[in-house]
């Protein structure tokens, strides 16, 4: 595994570099200081939503309303402050509305042990109807004394948003790799049977990771109106496939067990260098989402190959690959009545 | 302990004939929105409401085979927007054309898509959420580039095409009629052919398909060429349906077919469901639909509903079955057979090992 993880590691710095040589000859601005420190700008609430989700993938997971989560936090957080409230608390109480989606989402999926894909895909519906609802007519205007402090620049040129990133990339690095919740993360994704016969809290993981990516999807509902100064009920609607993109590419296994949230930053660049390029070169959004899509495909199709290829190297036969990958969840008939899980 | 044995609990026949309860359910919309809304029993609105459960139902049909192999499609939405608009271009730009070949062209389009899925998903072993959901943006772009901006006004497309939407066979809508033989077809397939039956068993128990010999990448393969093939019949549908067509077309539609199929019975977790199940739920989310509407209530509450639906849909197949394995376990000795059933779906994703 880890041979794997140094291996794709490698593949996204060659991204990089690529995307970066795409984007240059793009414009000549590219390498001004102050464009390069505001590539992450315009992306960081998919920076936010891809640290948020994966926490969950590495457990096994998914959540897929992450951006309807996103979308009801900015609606909120805009129509009570139309309606009198102080911008700080309107946005406090949109975070903790974010949050108690997320625990929601958690709560279903652990306790009535039901598919998280299912569970979430119905919440993308539900909470994005939420979102039109809550906020049915135009875009809201976010007042300045909220996008002041978001879209504020240090120095002149650094933006607020890129030290709170990185923040937030070394609190999910010390969380996921250095306390046990992380530890337990990985062995829920990697082998549920194992993680229940050794007493782990795996429900008590699961809500806390559900929680966190609603939380998380709070978080980059605020920075989205703060950065583009309005909500709308469909923020951010389009941008799951680049969330996704952002968590996959950066080498976390989607059946759960793998990946470093060091990748997640890696691709993380990737993808912001490749936005910013594709807005130089005046890419209309869905066009955007077709590279993005190619790209993500691309990536794991080389991985694939790469992995099939080594296998092929080490004799290693189909059997002996499928039983070391196949998700934990197809337990045997012992499995059978036993939903209690530990926690 | 054997009079015990016979005595079948109506639990029980909820969910072995789990299209049971989506009858029940739709019955009781019918009563609650005739009752609540003036035109609901109309025959304009019944025929309307047919040919739009048409075009979902044939879209379901092909999707249900992809959910039962442990899989997800949620590319079907570009899909058909894509397809629709192509039929359109090519009516409305060669009148002369036959339109079983612009049928053809549309079948072929989505079949296109699906072979890539299908590549992707079986060969390369891609989990099928992240490559769908790819294709789901991919599709749309490249709808958008080739629409150029521009749209299909139903005045440019030949009568003889929109007259298949509106033509009727004894009162119902052809495009209904057309839907029904599709799910017809695919249910006795589903039902009777051994090919199906081991698309089952991928889906229930991966690797003891492929133990057992299955063919499993060619199988699932094939179900992602059937369900990009039926998308590409519900586009050619949907252009006939509503005329006119742009890039925005099919939208979302995804969301409305996944509601259909697992509220349908189709397990998301893979291994049981059946074509009529999947129509059956399509004619659910279509009532409600209609009925929203004529209720006048914001049609943002009918997408919540939605939502609300394939949440309780699942939550009732996991809780439900699983009690009922419970009880079962009590009753009598349990056999393979019956703990095949029982199996609750666990905490994962509908993938693919």
């Amino acid at each position: 595994m880890r041979r794997i993880v140094v291996r794709w590691e490698a593949v996204l710095f060659l991204l990089i570099v690529i995307s970066t040589l795409w984007s240059a000859q793009l414009s000549s601005d590219f390498f001004t200081l102050s464009n390069v420190l505001d590539l992450s700008s315009p992306v960081i609430y998919i920076g936010v939503l891809a640290l948020g989700l994966t926490p969950l993938i590495i457990a096994g997971d998914i959540d897929i309303s992450v951006t309807s989560i996103l979308a009801v936090t900015a609606v909120t957080c805009a129509q009570l402050w139309q309606h009198g409230w102080s911008i700080w608390l309107a946005a406090l109480v949109s975070l903790v509305f974010a949050t108690v989606l997320g625990l929601i989402n958690g709560l279903i999926i652990t306790v009535l042990d039901v598919p998280s894909l299912a569970v979430t895909l119905g919440a993308l519906g539900a909470y994005a109807a939420i979102a039109y609802v809550i906020l049915p007519g135009s875009a809201i205007s976010m007042p300045a004394a909220f996008t002041n402090v978001v879209d504020a620049y240090w120095f002149n040129n650094l933006p607020v948003t890129l030290p709170f990133l990185l923040l937030c990339i070394a609190a999910f690095a010390v969380l996921v790799h250095w306390t046990s919740f992380g530890r337990y993360l990985y062995i829920i994704g990697s082998n549920i049977e194992s993680a229940r016969y050794t007493g782990l809290p795996i429900r008590r993981t699961k809500i806390v990771a559900f929680t966190l990516s609603g939380f998380m999807a709070g978080v980059g509902g605020l920075l989205y109106i703060g950065y583009f100064g309005s909500a709308r009920a469909d923020a951010a609607s389009l941008d799951l496939l680049t969330v996704v993109t952002v968590v996959v590419l950066g080498g976390i296994n989607v059946y759960g067990g793998a990946g470093t949230i060091a990748g997640v930053a890696l691709s993380f660049v990737v993808v912001a260098v490749l936005e910013n390029g594709m807005q130089l070169a005046n890419i209309t959004a869905p066009v955007q989402a077709l590279i993005i899509g190619c790209l993500l495909i691309l990536a794991l199709a080389a991985g694939r190959l790469m992995r099939r290829l080594g296998d092929r190297a080490r004799h290693r036969t189909r059997q002996q690959v499928d039983s070391a990958t196949i998700p934990a969840a197809q337990a045997p008939v012992s499995e059978v009545g036993s939903g209690q899980e530990g926690g | 302990m054997s009079s015990r044995a016979t005595r079948v609990s109506p639990l029980e026949v909820l969910v072995r004939y789990r299209e049971s309860v989506v009858v029940i359910f739709i019955v009781m919309l019918v009563v609650f929105f005739s009752i609540s809304a003036s035109n609901f029993f109309s025959i304009t609105d019944w025929q309307d409401i047919l040919s739009d459960t048409a075009i979902v139902a044939v879209v379901a049909a092909g999707e249900t085979f992809v959910v039962i192999t442990r899989n997800i499609d949620i590319s079907v939405g570009s899909a058909v927007g894509f397809t629709a608009y192509l039929t359109a271009r090519t009516l409305a730009s060669h009148p002369g054309v036959p339109i079983t070949l612009v049928a053809l062209l549309a079948l072929g389009i989505g079949l296109a898509i699906g072979l890539v899925n299908g590549f992707l998903v079986a060969v390369l072993q891609i989990p099928s959420i992240i490559v769908t959901l790819a294709m789901l943006g991919i599709v749309r772009g490249l709808d958008v580039l080739v629409t150029n901006g521009q749209s299909v006004e139903s005045f440019q497309l030949p009568h003889s095409f929109l007259n298949l939407a509106g033509d009727y066979v004894s009162g119902i809508p052809l495009l209904f009629v057309v839907a029904f033989a599709v799910v017809v077809l695919c249910s006795i397939f589903l039902r009777y052919t051994r090919w199906a039956r081991e698309l089952y068993l991928i889906g229930s128990n991966p690797p003891a398909a492929r133990v057992a010999g299955v063919p499993v990448t060619s199988r699932i393969f094939i179900a992602f060429a059937l369900s990009g093939t039926f998308a590409g019949l519900g586009g050619f549908m949907f252009a006939a349906q509503y005329g006119s067509v742009d890039s925005t077309a099919a939208t979302g539609f995804e969301f409305v077919v996944v509601t259909a199929v697992i509220v349908g019975g189709v397990k998301l977790f893979g291994g049981a469901g059946t074509a009529i199940g999947a129509a059956l739920g399509a004619l659910l989310v279509v009532i409600v639909q209609d009925g929203f509407i004529l209720l006048k209530v914001s049609e943002f509450w009918e997408q919540f509903l939605d939502g609300v639906a394939i949440v309780a849909a699942v939550t009732f197949d996991a809780v439900v079955v699983r009690k009922l394995g419970d009880s079962l376990r009590k009753r009598r000795p349990v056999s393979g057979a019956q703990l095949a059933d029982a199996v609750p779906g666990t905490t994962g994703m509908a993938g693919q090992p």
